[in-house]
């Protein structure tokens, strides 16, 4: 038996179409893409806890900030908190899945989120987003500026996470290695990159690219854990709580429960 | 508009001297209260700057990238970490600004050193545009860490 949101279910009876394919978004089709703005633009929308605003805000500001950095909570954390924002997405657009911008290979913010605007001229709503829903005293006068928009300054795409940095971080055997080298020297990098609102951590979840770049790192989680298989976190940590989320760690670890995956069957054969 | 004016930190350390197949440096108590940096790591070049080109010829072995908490949002207190132990029954999680440890491998640069005592220059690093956008307290005097620990693996 594994966990899901709903309760506990026999991971037997999901089907394989059940399984959501997280795509690269250079991968992604028109349909998908436009899927996804949609899904965004309604979410964005919504001003109770199923629309954008709530789900940047757990990350960051409006206070409690909850999420985990500097721990080896980053990764099953930001694992939690992607599948349930992915969850509301779903809510909006049925088809839609998180995509992920693979930083090794895509040199820049993607087009798809770099684009200002639309074919028809209308705003790109991955290229930011709306910054609300903030107390006003809690943009204090030593703290992050008042923005209401999101916004970006990428640095040169040479500073950018290189493959060979990547392949090296992904042979280290031990998760508490892992997960060290890849919050320190990519995850980390890559909010600084990217700059302006991305480089804060009380409000990195409002920009819409916030989410390809998690969705990345949970990717680079995953493709860990093919080579190294029963290397989980200390078990110590297992059943901690993922707050505000109710999921465990040791919940995180099987994403094909959590109902997605980073790979798809594009062949079958049979004797 | 803020200015970035945060100054490098050196240290001195030995470099291990019997065979290793892979070196780290371990900094440990890193303030990650306020902006985003990258914190570049260089052996034997106390002069190392912002400008300082990153490759082996000046002494380049690494860096690290702080997420930078951005300031206190709270009231009063809000952002004073806790001190002393914890009361056994305080199930919540570490305070947020809690000091943080980075890891990173510097095999090569350091078998170049081998057995020697080097210096380690530590040059935090803020685009200037970023830093403007924030107040002084956010990108003042940034590069903040208890200490350096050598870790050699055999």
């Amino acid at each position: 038996m594994v966990w899901r949101y709903a309760g506990w279910v026999d991971p037997g009876k999901a089907a394989p179409s059940q399984i959501r394919f997280r795509q690269s978004v250079t991968a992604l089709a028109a349909d998908d893409l436009t899927a996804l703005r949609s899904g965004v633009s309604r979410m964005v929308a919504i001003a109770d806890e199923r629309g954008y605003e709530h789900w940047a805000g757990i990350h960051g500001l409006p206070l409690p900030i909850y999420c985990h950095h500097g721990d080896l909570f980053f990764l099953p954390w930001h694992r939690a908190y992607l599948y349930f924002m992915e969850q509301y997405l779903l809510d909006q657009e049925p088809a839609v899945s998180l995509p992920w911008w693979d930083w090794t290979d895509q040199l820049g913010i993607p087009p798809a989120y770099s684009d200002p605007a639309l074919a028809d001229g209308t705003p790109n709503p991955l290229a930011s987003a709306p910054v609300t829903g903030i107390p006003d005293a809690q943009f204090t006068q030593d703290g992050v500026p008042r923005v209401t928009q999101t916004y970006r300054r990428p640095k040169h795409p040479a500073a950018l996470p290189s493959p060979d940095l990547v392949e090296q971080i992904l042979q280290l055997p031990t998760f508490d290695d892992f997960s060290t080298q890849l919050e320190g020297q990519v995850h980390n990098l890559v909010h600084w990159w990217t700059g302006g609102t991305m480089s804060m951590v009380p409000l990195a979840a409002y920009d819409p690219v916030f989410w390809a770049h998690h969705c990345m790192i949970d990717r680079l989680w995953a493709l860990w854990q093919l080579r190294h298989p029963g290397a989980d976190p200390d078990p110590g940590m297992l059943n901690a709580a993922l707050a505000p989320f109710p999921m465990t760690v040791a919940q995180t670890l099987d994403i094909t429960s959590l109902g997605y995956q980073y790979a798809q069957v594009v062949g079958v054969a049979t004797p | 508009m803020a200015i970035f004016t945060s100054q490098p930190v050196t240290v001195t350390l030995d470099a291990p001297s019997g065979p290793f197949s892979r070196a780290d440096l371990e900094f440990h108590g890193i303030d990650h209260a306020r902006a985003s940096y990258e914190a570049r790591i260089f052996f034997d070049n106390s002069g190392a700057g912002p400008d300082t080109p990153k490759d082996a010829k000046h002494g380049y072995a690494g860096s690290f990238y702080v997420f930078g908490h951005g300031g206190c949002a709270g009231d009063e207190g809000h952002c004073e970490v806790p001190t002393g132990p914890a009361r056994p029954s305080d199930l919540r999680p570490e305070h947020q600004l809690t000091t943080i440890t980075q890891r990173v491998i510097v095999t090569e640069p350091m078998r170049r050193l081998a057995g020697k005592r080097i210096t380690v220059s530590v040059v935090p690093v803020m685009d200037p545009a970023d830093a403007a956008d924030l107040p002084d307290a956010l990108v003042t005097d940034l590069l903040h860490f208890d200490r350096i620990n050598v870790v050699a693996y055999q």
